[in-house]
């Protein structure tokens, strides 16, 4: 009687010690998916977010003393010295489409600085402390880098995640002259 | 002992057999394809994108090509008029507006034939037409542009024939005499090119175009090009009416809508077709300054003036003078009472 309760005892032990195995890796496993599992979904909802924010957002909804409606930059030397004029933006266009503007108005008058001026500049400083630091990021319309200035080739290389928004970008140019620019692609690319 | 025996191997028999049973189960249960659930999410993705890009298609490129491809399409007609009138020296109006609208709106072509051939070096319509921003294998197309972002074919035609571009219908009417409205009815297709989702719709779009902003066709045409009045709203309402405003009319070439009023609209100005239109009719006073046209014994009321039958040869055909406006402005009886002028001179029939 005595030997038998020995061996069950024995047994027990070593049930629970692999019950407790079993657990421990079930355990690891719940919690190692739900690490990885962030890290994704915060590309897309930034690369997301951002493109709904341009796409989504009118000029005249914009509450930024420099690139908003009647912002500081629209009268600046820069802004001047690319279009002769200062500029009046449109508010009735959404930001994705103002700066789709600017990009008409390259075609139209072959000059760069209208994108890598003027549209880097309205990009940068909309997007301006919207994405963590880890986070990189860039914009691209019609196979043309936006923001920032020069492409990450090699971040991008290395990057675990990297999610691309698209959209397609049109609207009037000119409502008295019928003017339409577009369509064109546009991509945001967020990763870390 | 021989029952203990008996139990013990029962008992790993049966642990072995409960091991073999779990075995089994999470094997069976294990998804056998990992990247399948990627790949669900992937195309769950890539669906809802294009479903974003259908909307926009339906809601939004549809509507703002309209309009604008709808103006270019009026600003080339009038241009057209013009320069027709101008080199055959007769007055050159459209037969069927909406017939021509349509066919320029389209194809860029009235009659069969390019308009934009009839004002070199002047380009309209060329590569920018209806047809050009929906369709071409150009990159201002939609069609281009969504091969090129999502790559999904995109189809106009009733049919959805991939090689075939049709609008079911184009339509232009007038309700209110400030804007034109023109309504296209479009069925379109897009599918992914792997041949994973696809979308058929029909929809009929509407928009407006404001009339402000063109030349009048009735003008350029009825005076060989030599007068051109760009149709601009007055501010003036129907009641502040008086010679300071009336004068300021006339210089500023602003156009009115009366209530009860007898002027043809916008778009019956295309065809020569004086009649009233009792929603739309806008008109505007031929300014007596302007030496080019010859100022006869006329209302200078823009519809009546180049009209035959409205002078001082129809018998009891009731004209005045209105010194107060200009020496040489004339009005008729009923557009006085109107514009709340006070007759100096009745021209026609002679005062008894």
């Amino acid at each position: 009687m005595k030997k038998r309760l020995n061996k069950r005892a024995y047994f027990f032990l070593i049930d629970s010690i692999l019950a407790l195995g079993v657990l421990a890796i079930g355990a690891f496993l719940i919690f190692s998916a739900y690490v990885q599992i962030p890290e994704k979904s915060s590309s897309t909802i930034f690369s997301e977010d951002l493109m709904d924010f341009f796409a989504d957002n009118k000029v005249q909804d914009i509450n930024n003393i420099e690139v908003g409606l009647g912002g500081t930059y629209w009268e600046s030397a820069e802004v001047i010295t690319c279009n002769g004029d200062p500029i009046t933006l449109n508010p009735e266009n959404t930001l994705l489409q103002q700066v789709g503007v600017f990009y008409r108005s390259y075609e139209l008058t072959t000059k760069l600085c209208y994108v890598e001026v003027i549209a880097r500049t309205y990009t940068e400083k909309l997007i301006q402390n919207t994405l963590p630091p880890q986070y990189n990021l860039e914009f691209w319309m019609n196979d043309r880098l936006i923001y920032p200035a020069t492409e990450q080739v090699d971040s991008k290389n290395t990057a675990e995640v990297l999610i691309p928004s698209k959209k397609i970008v049109h609207g009037i140019m000119d409502q008295q002259t019928g003017e339409m620019f577009g369509s064109y692609d546009t991509e945001v690319l967020v990763w870390r | 002992m021989a029952i203990k025996k008996k139990f013990g191997k029962k008992g790993i028999f049966l642990t072995f057999i409960s091991i073999v049973i779990i075995a089994a189960a999470i094997i069976i249960f294990t998804p056998s394809d990992v990247s399948l659930k990627k790949d669900l999410s992937a195309v769950k993705t890539r669906v809802s994108k294009i479903d974003e890009y259908v909307f926009d298609v339906e809601n939004v490129y549809l509507e703002n090509t309209l309009r604008a491809t709808g103006r270019r399409t009026i600003i080339a007609l009038i241009k057209y008029m013009e320069v027709e009138t101008i080199r055959t020296g007769t007055e050159v109006f459209l037969t069927d507006f909406e017939t021509a609208f349509s066919e320029v709106l389209l194809d860029g072509k009235i009659n069969g034939i390019d308009i934009d051939s009839y004002y070199p070096p002047e380009t309209i319509m060329t590569d920018k037409t209806f047809r050009d921003y929906l369709y071409a294998n150009d990159a201002i197309s939609i069609k281009k542009a969504a091969e090129k972002t999502f790559n999904v074919q995109t189809v106009f035609d009733a049919e959805f024939d991939p090689d075939s571009f049709n609008i079911n219908f184009i339509g232009v009417d007038q309700i209110d005499p400030w804007f034109v409205d023109v309504e296209a009815n479009v069925s379109f297709a897009v599918s992914t090119v792997e041949g994973t989702a696809s979308w058929t719709r029909n929809v009929t779009i509407k928009t407006q175009i404001s009339v402000e902003g063109f030349d009048d066709p009735y003008y350029l045409v009825k005076t060989n090009g030599a007068y051109t009045n760009k149709i601009k709203k007055t501010a003036t309402k129907f009641n502040e009416w008086d010679v300071a405003k009336v004068k300021e009319h006339i210089s500023s070439g602003t156009y009115v809508h009366f209530q009860d009023n007898d002027a043809p609209s916008f778009l019956t100005r295309f065809v020569d077709d004086v009649s009233a239109s009792s929603c739309c009719g806008i008109e505007s006073l031929v300014d007596s300054d302007n030496h080019l046209i010859p100022l006869d014994k006329r209302s200078h009321v823009d519809y009546l003036f180049w009209e035959t039958g409205y002078n001082c040869d129809i018998p009891d055909y009731t004209l005045l003078k209105v010194d107060s406006v200009h020496s040489d402005f004339k009005i008729d009886v009923a557009h006085l009472a109107k514009y709340k002028l006070t007759a100096d001179v009745q021209l026609c029939p002679p005062p008894e």
